[in-house]
């Protein structure tokens, strides 16, 4: 096998660490969303307080994307320093993933699913399987940006005002959210936790 | 995403189906020279070249990957036969792609006016999708010449 030694180890368990406790929040206030749309109902979900709680919750969302893509490209970079071959594209590409349209619904979850899988055994990681968690993580999340997506063109559509429809959607929304962000958590710190394991081997050997 | 080589011998085959030019494994191990093992994911194979893949055959294979589209386009062996092929069927179908989605924009223009955003897409994706299935294929194609004075040490 032709060796091309273009990636280095980079310490990632910090991202790890950050983009877990993110998707922790943004699991807490997708809770919270639920709860005060079931709680408030339409009439008041326009007042001020709502606006400045859905800012915030955007900015942790945002906060929590980033991070996530730094540590997805460290964590592909990692295990193809360790000694990965033949993985789909580049560790930038498997990000760009996310924003390719019609791809972005299924090529993300491959490229989770491959890190995960070259995270426990590097060199033979097609021999790996990947646990169905990854699988739940993905139609969670996808399931829920649609019915987001749907939810935001009803608003659209009165004029940015919520309507009942809208404001059902995206309680489903949140509540698909919810496992989402608490799967990918696990996901995170599980592949993590392999490649320290199969960097320590390596190094041992 | 390209081409690659593994010498060894092929230990296991799981054939999943085989159909009138190809056949799709759901992986094959190789056992390598220095005795470690490397798993080949599901894999899709030129029947010319499958003939070769069987448990005990030693030699260099050659390999490629596009997308999560791999398989295997090329065999050394160490009795001495060669054999290479490589299918057209991804570049073919990302062809229909474009052919389809293009007439399906066209006809949405001169009919209503507006493109269809989902064919738009498809129009789109369609090209970097057949370049990047035929530089497989041509990658695959000179990898294997480059390689012909290779002959593989008999087992």
């Amino acid at each position: 096998m032709a060796s091309r030694p273009l990636w280095a180890w980079r310490e990632a368990g910090g991202v790890a660490k950050a983009a877990r406790l993110l998707l922790y929040a943004t699991a807490a206030l997708s809770t919270l969303a639920a709860g005060a749309a079931l709680a408030i109902g339409v009439e008041n979900f326009e007042s001020d307080a709502i606006g400045k709680f859905q800012l915030g919750r955007s900015l942790v969302s945002l906060a929590t994307a980033i991070t996530f893509f730094v540590w997805l490209y460290r964590a592909n970079a990692n295990v193809r320093a360790l000694g990965a071959e033949d993985m789909m594209g580049s560790p930038g590409l498997g990000v760009g993933w996310f924003f390719i349209p019609l791809a972005n619904l299924f090529m993300p979850y491959m490229t989770v699913r491959d890190v995960w899988r070259a995270s426990g055994r590097p060199r033979d990681w097609q021999g790996e399987s990947a646990p169905v968690t990854i699988l739940l993580w993905w139609i969670c999340w996808v399931a829920g940006n649609v019915l987001a997506t749907v939810s935001f063109r009803i608003e659209l559509e009165h004029g940015f005002k919520m309507t009942p429809e809208a404001l059902w959607l995206g309680l489903l929304c949140d509540l698909l959210w919810i496992p989402a962000s608490l799967l990918l958590a696990s996901i995170i710190g599980g592949a993590q936790e392999r490649q320290v394991h199969a960097r320590l081997s390596a190094t041992m050997a | 995403m390209g081409v690659s080589i593994i010498d060894g011998t092929i230990e296991e085959v799981e054939l999943k189906r085989r159909r009138k030019l190809a056949s799709v494994y759901s992986r094959i191990l190789f056992r390598l020279p220095d005795g470690t093992t490397k798993t080949w994911g599901k894999s899709v194979v030129w029947n010319d070249v499958a003939d070769k893949l069987k448990p005990g055959t030693q030699g260099r294979f050659y390999l490629y990957t596009a997308i999560d589209h791999r398989g295997v386009h090329g065999v050394r062996a160490a009795d001495g036969t060669e054999v290479y092929g490589f299918g057209r069927v991804n570049e073919y179908a990302s062809i229909g792609v474009f052919v389809v989605s293009a007439l399906t924009v066209a006809f949405s223009i001169m009919a209503i006016g507006d493109a269809p955003l989902l064919a738009t897409i498809l129009l789109v994706l369609s090209v970097p999708m057949y370049l990047l299935y035929r530089n497989t294929r041509v990658q695959a194609e000179r990898q294997f010449q480059a390689d012909s004075g290779y002959r593989p040490p008999a087992g």
